[in-house]
């Protein structure tokens, strides 16, 4: 078979839906975002599941990057409307899908199942996409439903982040960031924080109080990670809970920042383990010990610096490049 | 934001700015049927009707946040007429099986009480709800990129045996009602003012005898209409077929 130039373009100026639960500012909500901004020869679609309104700011933030925005379930409307030619649901559970499992009539697109976290039914999928080997494991009962598959980090788009490069001051800057879908500060944090002398704090927070002598409080909004980011030198991954992975640490390491993650056998234990991108810690005592030794040790904070190159190869627009665009080219010839 | 349904999808839809210039408000009171009313079908003339004004005077919009029964069907099922109404009304059933959300050219809106009257015209998800459209339609008119109002038929009061300019009977309780709520909206625009100058918002009482006259500049109806219509060319005789300019290019070679 002759392929045309025009015949691939043609297919590849069509619309990608991103269907995934909430409109509002997160991790997966970030990555439906550099994952458009890798792929711009789409229109990207982002369609939320659950009914409640979204997000001002975030709403006008991706109407600003081009990406359209609707709330609806998983339905023939929203094909018939849009024909995508890729559907990604991230975590998108049973309920949000029209009819019954296993879905034939979502056979006439290609579906992409993102999984951030288990959900249940797996939707048959052409391609499922696990953001950790500990999420992959979840779905060990369902290896014979599983067509294609790939286990790769939550991506980051890199350019942004890779110039970042902050020369440390006379005091050392710990940053603490967690997204709106993640906790927020606690008093345990803020007490072992407290204790530690010659240190900075940025708090990144739902909630900013007014700034002191040590801390500076800032909003989470859409956009501003690399500002963020630049101006610490140490990023405290202080969860309140396990993660499947952490795309601010991500982000942090594109940005050659050493981290400081609790070890709750988790995806963000897997990611630091992985790319050596800093120190787990098990305890408040040692989160504290770990801050201190990148106080008193830069030789230690420029040795973590190197976990750049490991995020750039495995979690980067690069690599959503180098998993999507052949699959984007299969399935652009198995349509025409 | 407003949004749109398509059968089970809701679209957000992005009009702000979309607008410029001056737009009549016209709320109910019986004057504005003394008016020219005619007047506002030129081109250059932009309308927006309060509840169930739009039967008096031509609309281009409507926004109505009562109850979706207080209002005409005609109003309601008009598609020339750009609609703005509640969210939490889109699932109202005109008739068996077609809701508001069905409706053509009908967009919703959200609201709170949230806003007060240094931060009305901020840009926000929802709209202000302080249990009176009046305030609903002017921040609509902003954000529609209006930055001239002129209020016709706003006159702040109301009688019993003619209180509207449309035809409807109210009983005493309700235009005690109606007359508490528009002693409040007058309390209100004379403490917007200055939010209104802050954000570049011109607001124009059109209406004889308003209390809002004491508080804003005033001109007449027809002043508002003329002052609408200054940026329009007149010309509209002069259109000519479009083999006019090939014979143009033609000519100079």
């Amino acid at each position: 078979m002759v392929v045309r130039s025009a015949d691939v373009f043609y297919i590849m100026s069509k619309n990608i839906i991103h269907v995934n639960n909430w409109a509002i500012l997160g991790g997966m909500e970030s990555m439906i975002i550099d994952f458009a901004r890798t792929f711009p020869m789409f229109q990207h679609i982002l369609c939320t599941t659950h009914p409640e309104r979204e997000d001002y700011d975030f709403i006008e933030y991706i109407r600003n990057l081009g990406i359209k925005y609707v709330q609806g379930t998983v339905n023939r409307d929203l094909l018939d409307q849009f024909d995508p030619f890729v559907i990604f649901l991230h975590n998108t559970k049973g309920e949000f899908i029209e009819g019954e499992y296993p879905y034939d009539w979502l056979k006439r697109t290609n579906v992409v199942g993102m999984h951030h976290a288990a959900t249940f039914p797996l939707v048959p999928a052409e391609m499922d996409y696990f953001v950790s080997k500990i999420i992959r494991k979840k779905y060990d009962n369902c290896m014979s439903r599983i067509k294609n598959s790939i286990s790769a980090p939550p991506c980051v788009h890199a350019e942004d982040y890779m110039k970042i490069y902050k020369e440390r001051g006379e005091r050392l800057v710990v940053g603490r960031i967690q997204s709106q879908t993640c906790g927020d500060t606690n008093n345990e944090m803020m007490d072992v924080f407290n204790k530690i002398d010659n240190v900075e704090y940025v708090i990144v927070t739902k909630n900013p109080k007014p700034d002191t002598d040590r801390f500076t409080y800032l909003p989470i909004k859409p956009g501003k990670m690399p500002e963020y980011l630049s101006k610490i030198d140490v990023f405290a991954m202080w969860s309140n809970r396990p993660e499947t992975w952490s795309r601010v640490t991500t982000e942090a390491m594109l940005s050659s920042i050493p981290v400081i993650v609790f070890n709750r056998n988790d995806g963000l234990a897997e990611q630091v383990s992985e790319s050596n991108c800093g120190l787990l810690v098990n305890t408040p005592e040692a989160f504290k010990t770990a801050i201190e030794l990148f106080r008193d040790n830069e030789s230690l904070r420029q040795y973590y610096r190197n976990s750049k190159k490991w995020a750039y190869t495995n979690a980067s627009d690069y690599t959503l490049k180098k998993i999507f665009s052949d699959k984007f080219l299969e399935w652009s010839l198995d349509a025409i | 934001m407003l949004y749109r349904y398509n059968r089970t999808i809701r679209t957000p839809v992005d009009l702000d700015g979309a607008y410029s210039g001056g737009c009549i408000l016209a709320g109910g009171s019986p004057t504005l049927a003394q008016e020219d009313l005619r007047s506002v079908e030129q081109p250059g003339v932009m309308v927006m009707s309060m509840n169930n004004t739009a039967l008096t005077i031509q609309s281009d919009f409507w926004v109505g946040a009562d109850k979706p029964l207080c209002y005409s069907e005609v109003i309601l099922r008009d598609p020339k007429l750009m609609k703005f109404m509640m969210i939490s009304r889109k699932n109202f059933e005109l008739d068996p099986g077609l809701r508001l959300k069905d409706l053509p050219n009908m967009y919703f809106f959200g609201a709170h009480e949230n806003f007060t009257v240094n931060n009305l015209l901020k840009a926000d998800r929802d709209y202000v709800w302080w249990k009176n459209t009046f305030f609903v339609a002017i921040q609509l008119l902003y954000r529609l990129g209006f930055r001239q109002i002129y209020l016709a038929g706003c006159q702040f009061k109301i009688g019993v045996d003619k209180p509207y300019s449309y035809d409807v009977k109210l009983t005493d309780g309700e235009v005690k009602w109606n007359q508490k709520l528009y002693g409040y909206t007058v309390s209100q625009m004379k403490q917007l003012k200055p939010h209104f100058e802050e954000k570049g918002l011109q607001v124009y009482s059109c209406t004889p005898d308003s209390p809002l006259n004491d508080i804003y500049p005033t001109m007449s109806f027809d002043e508002a209409v003329n002052s609408m219509r200054l940026e329009m060319p007149n010309n509209l005789d002069k259109c000519v077929h479009s083999s006019f300019f090939k014979r143009e290019v033609t000519t100079n070679g």
